[in-house]
């Protein structure tokens, strides 16, 4: 009976400490990697001060570096975002990689193929590369609600064949004269406009934050988001509870594939403008790290989208100032994933595996197709 | 944590201030900007940084590689360090002849280099080298007809298009010149991604007698040197050193000397004779081609032909000798280069080139 008594205490803490608990957990994740970060450099016979003060000035300190920045962690909003809303339902879709570059693949085809005014022909580029990420998702998105085959093999598959189909129709099919592997340069009319010479930073960048702040809302205050959200944390749970648990992991993973597919709209339209063949340095993956970063907080994405973004634009003025190698930078990012990834587990082994239980495991199977809860 | 962070700010700007302010007095100060493969591609960027280093030691020039991760870094990239004072950019890629157009316009004082690029120049603070990869290919064919042991040796290239008939003109004019009866079969394979093809093409070379192949295909030329491996023939790589791609079956390869083209950009800096806005032509008397030699192919060509190649490049810079660039000929031309020799079938019995 003293358990009933404990409850309000105990729901209010429940309600006002995961948001600091989280923001804290993520610093000290950072701090760590930091930390780690610091005795690699210092073992490379470098002063870590200095690695990170370039690091950070190179990245944050003046416009243009700055604008590099933004240029930087524009696609890593799209695919952070992409992952964050699937995994936070359950669904681990690390295809975004291949979402991307199929989604670039279709806007960089209605970028230069189709000649509108501006007004439409965007818009179709955008709806183009969400289409294309999105059918790129469908496959391991059905096995996954419909025959319950580990959608992280699967993804891991497309990735490959992705990058060989793009490659494929970008050197052979579609491709532009030229030397280089890419299709023709889009029309005017489908460009994502660039604010400055130092950086292809352009208004996919704004209409990222807009995604963003979209799920926000949606994960917080409609029943969609609430469901999404619970047939991540208990799909059981969520089953019995009304929730058309197939439909609405379908619909999760799919629109995940569909923002993914944006960032390589993103990439073409704003950036290339032209859909140049394996153009990704792995922002695809990269969106994996900003999603746990950011602990799968749609409004957490751009922050640590930022992180990621700086300390790739910063790695620039390193190697100009230092002689340092890009490398350093890229061992930095994958310690704090790394740090990220321990914590995970960690959180995993602690609450134990019930909790972690997915859709579209068992309960739908027993039953025919239960829509009847379903509001 | 956000007092550390703080400090952490503070103790970059001191420090980045610190770094901004110009060093030691080196002589000059170079920025190398690779292409989005970077260093250890085996290939450009890996030459490109044998010429910094040279001339590192050489001119005593400082300087510093960065690597962007992707084409769409390349503008943000050389703009920032235009920023900076290097006395030289130098990057290489077709790629980058746009953002460097854009970067050299918005900074009109910076010099800019840009090896093995087009014909046009980039703006009036770019130097841009052209490599006259015919004069390669004419040595790689003068080498290929001298160690020929059946008379007959190959050419595959990868499309059939004009830039790929230069290569060949080359290697036919150079193998004709250095034996009047060789045999020399022209192939295309029509494609630059299809190492299956370029394989069945040799094989179908060696079977009419062909036992050196050029490969000038891309990526179709990892079929050509499969095929040479497993006919027991050889294969002649192309633009960088391939003799490690299969060691003993390369005979060598045409290789484009961007390193030589970068150090001569950094001493045209050093001694003041920076040109703005021209195009440099680098062919076998400038150092600009060269057929590699390693430790892969080692004793695979004869040192006296070896020897003899000193004597070509010597008579390509006195003019005794000009390889016809398939860009001059025209069709049913019967006669091409100094001194002339006769054209192969497909000029002499074409109608249109």
């Amino acid at each position: 009976m003293s358990a009933e008594v404990s409850v309000p205490p105990a729901r209010r803490s429940i309600t006002a400490s995961p948001i600091f608990g989280k923001i804290a957990a993520s610093l000290v994740a950072l701090f760590i990697s930091f930390l780690l970060g610091a005795l690699l450099v210092l073992a490379l016979g470098e002063s870590p001060l200095e690695v990170y003060g370039l690091l950070i000035s190179g990245s944050l300190v003046g416009m243009p570096n700055f604008l590099v920045t933004l240029q930087m962690m524009s696609p890593l909003i799209f695919t952070g975002l992409a992952v964050a809303i699937s995994f936070r339902a359950g669904l681990a879709n690390i295809g975004a990689e291949g979402q991307m570059l199929v989604g670039a693949l279709c806007a960089g085809y209605v970028g230069y193929a189709v000649e509108l005014p501006a007004l439409i022909h965007l818009p179709l580029c955008l709806l183009a590369a969400f289409v294309g990420g999105l059918v790129w998702a469908l496959l391991p998105a059905l096995l996954r609600v419909y025959l319950n085959v580990n959608e992280i093999v699967v993804c891991l598959m497309m990735n490959p064949i992705a990058l060989l189909l793009t490659g494929y129709l970008s050197t052979r099919v579609l491709k532009a004269p030229g030397p280089t592997n890419k299709l023709p340069d889009i029309q005017p009319t489908a460009e994502l406009s660039t604010f400055s010479l130092f950086s292809q930073a352009n208004t996919g960048l704004i209409f990222a934050l807009v995604l963003c702040l979209i799920f926000a809302v949606v994960n917080v205050r409609t029943m969609r988001g609430f469901e999404w959200q619970m047939i991540g944390k208990n799909a059981k749970f969520a089953y019995y509870g009304g929730v058309d648990v197939r439909r609405r992991a379908l619909t999760v993973f799919l629109v995940s594939g569909g923002i993914a597919g944006l960032a390589g709209a993103e990439q073409v339209l704003g950036q290339y403008r032209a859909y140049y063949d394996d153009f990704s340095p792995g922002y695809g993956f990269d969106g994996i790290a900003v999603a746990m970063l950011a602990q799968f907080n749609p409004l957490a994405v751009p922050l640590a989208a930022l992180l990621f973004g700086a300390l790739n634009g910063g790695s620039a003025v390193l190697q100009m100032m230092t002689g340092l190698s890009k490398h350093l930078v890229q061992v930095l990012q994958f310690i704090v994933v790394l740090v990220l990834a321990a914590k995970l587990s960690w959180d995993w082994l602690k609450l134990g595996r019930s909790q972690t239980a997915a859709p579209g495991s068992d309960p739908p199977a027993e039953g025919p197709h239960v829509t009847a809860g379903d509001r | 944590m956000l007092n550390s962070f703080k400090s952490w700010i503070a103790g970059a700007l001191f420090v980045a201030s610190a770094a901004i302010a110009p060093s030691a007095q080196a002589e000059i100060k170079v920025a190398m900007v690779t292409s989005e493969s970077g260093l250890g591609d085996r290939s450009f960027n890996d030459m490109m940084l044998a010429g910094m280093e040279r001339a590192e030691e050489e001119l005593g020039a400082e300087f510093v590689v960065i690597q962007p991760r992707a084409v769409s870094e390349f503008q943000s990239t050389l703009a920032r360090a235009a920023g900076q004072d290097f006395d030289i950019i130098i990057g290489s890629s077709f790629d980058m002849i746009e953002p460097m157009r854009a970067v050299a316009e918005a900074f009109p004082d910076q010099a800019f280099g840009l090896v093995d690029v087009g014909p046009e120049p980039i703006a009036d603070n770019v130097v841009s080298t052209v490599t006259k990869d015919w004069e390669g290919s004419f040595l790689v064919g003068w080498i290929a007809a001298k160690e020929t042991e059946t008379g007959t040796i190959g050419f595959v290239g990868g499309a059939d298009i004009p830039i790929i008939h230069r290569f060949f003109i080359g290697y036919y004019y150079g193998a004709k010149m250095a034996n009047p009866d060789v045999e020399v079969i022209e192939t295309y394979t029509g494609s630059f991604t299809d190492p299956a093809g370029g394989k069945e093409y040799t094989l179908a070379n060696v079977a009419e007698g062909a036992d050196i192949n050029f490969a000038v295909a891309g990526a179709t030329s990892a079929g050509v040197i499969d095929g040479a491996v497993e006919s027991g023939t050889f294969a002649i790589g192309v633009d960088s050193n391939q003799n490690y791609m299969a060691p003993g079956s390369v005979l060598t390869s045409m290789v484009k000397r961007v390193d030589t083209q970068a150090y001569d950009m950094i001493a045209s800096v050093a001694d003041d004779s920076f040109q703005g806005g021209s195009v440099l032509y680098y062919g076998l008397a400038e150092d600009g081609v060269a057929a590699a030699m390693d430790e892969h192919n080692e004793g695979l060509i004869a040192d006296e032909v070896l020897a003899e190649v000193e004597e070509l490049r010597q008579k390509l810079l006195d003019g005794e000798i000009v390889v016809p660039n398939y860009f001059d000929l025209e069709a049913g031309q019967e006669m091409m280069g100094e001194p002339p020799m006769a054209t192969p079938p497909s000029v002499r019995n074409a109608s249109e080139l």
